[in-house]
């Protein structure tokens, strides 16, 4: 069957539901003023990622031939050369910002 | 020598269905740049506003639920498709269609706000950053939704041959993907914005 793999209905509604809270809970986080600072990033960059998470498991499942290993290598592949291209633009542009003279 | 069709169309739906997950790889790549140049330029503001200013995030708010529903529309559309089901596909493409229209339409609204106060991407750097990243992501969101109008075109001429259904399930994909890449906007972008 080619299309095996597009969940059920139930699945669907639950991850969609699981996403509507994710949003609001972040979004509350932030508006009601509860979170700040680094500590505020920290919890809604891990929000960020679990939805993400919960978005790509759903249509993952609804993609068809999401076992596959050279899907998930792929997958892997793209995350490292993020990993390396995303952190090391942020090191080296404020490790620089560092080094500049200070404003007069 | 017979040729079994079934086994040469499963194989074509695999390449093709990989070969457009690749390109996403490709793109998501593309948002990752956009996302550090915006990260390491975020502070720029050159005396011009920053995301606290002119971010409306009731606004936001209400623009991630039409995306995020369009989304799970979109979804629908493949269950609908795994069934064979015709009218269920059309159904669930135009409401997908149509709430994703809404999205690149308040995204207009909202640069075209921006624009008019004189906060262009001209205007400083973080803003330059932030007009490239959100607005590449509402660009993909205007091509793919051109694209699922050719789908429903191809839908309702063709029915739901083995080769529409191939293509039905890259432009899911697509659409999917652009809600994810959504996510990381709405939070990096405009709720860090507020804190």
């Amino acid at each position: 069957m080619m299309h095996s793999n597009v969940g059920s209905l139930k699945t669907h509604f639950v991850g969609f539901l699981c996403c509507i809270a994710l949003t609001l809970v972040a979004y509350f986080l932030v508006v009601k003023s509860i979170i700040t600072g680094a500590y505020g990033a920290l919890i809604l960059t891990m929000l960020a990622f679990a939805q993400a998470w919960v978005q790509l498991s759903v249509f993952l499942h609804w993609g068809g031939e999401s076992k596959s290993r050279f899907s998930f290598l792929l997958f892997i592949f793209m995350f490292i050369v993020l990993a390396i291209v995303f952190l090391g633009s942020l090191w080296i542009m404020f490790n620089l910002n560092e080094r500049m003279m200070p404003d007069m | 020598m017979t040729i079994n069709h079934t086994e040469l169309h499963e194989e074509n739906f695999r390449k093709t269905v990989f070969g457009f997950w690749t390109y996403l790889m490709t793109d998501c790549v593309l948002f990752g740049m956009l996302f550090a140049t915006f990260a390491v330029l975020r502070d720029a503001t050159f005396g011009g506003p920053v995301g606290r200013d002119i971010f409306d995030l009731n606004f936001m708010l209400v623009e991630t639920f039409v995306l995020l529903t369009s989304s799970f529309l979109c979804g629908i559309s493949g269950l609908e498709a795994m069934r064979n089901r015709k009218w269920g596909v059309q159904l669930a493409l135009i409401a997908t269609l149509l709430l994703g229209l809404t999205f690149v339409g308040m995204e207009i609204y909202e640069f075209s706000d921006l624009l008019a106060e004189g906060n262009s991407w001209s205007r400083s750097a973080f803003l330059s950053s932030y007009f490239t990243l959100v607005g590449t992501h509402g660009f993909h969101v205007t091509i793919g939704s051109l694209w699922m109008i050719v789908m429903l075109f191809q839908v309702q001429f063709k029915g739901l041959t083995w080769i529409v259904q191939k293509r039905l399930t890259c432009l899911r994909l697509f659409w999917h993907f652009l809600d994810v890449v959504w996510i990381f906007i709405f939070t990096f972008v405009y709720l860090l914005g507020y804190l």
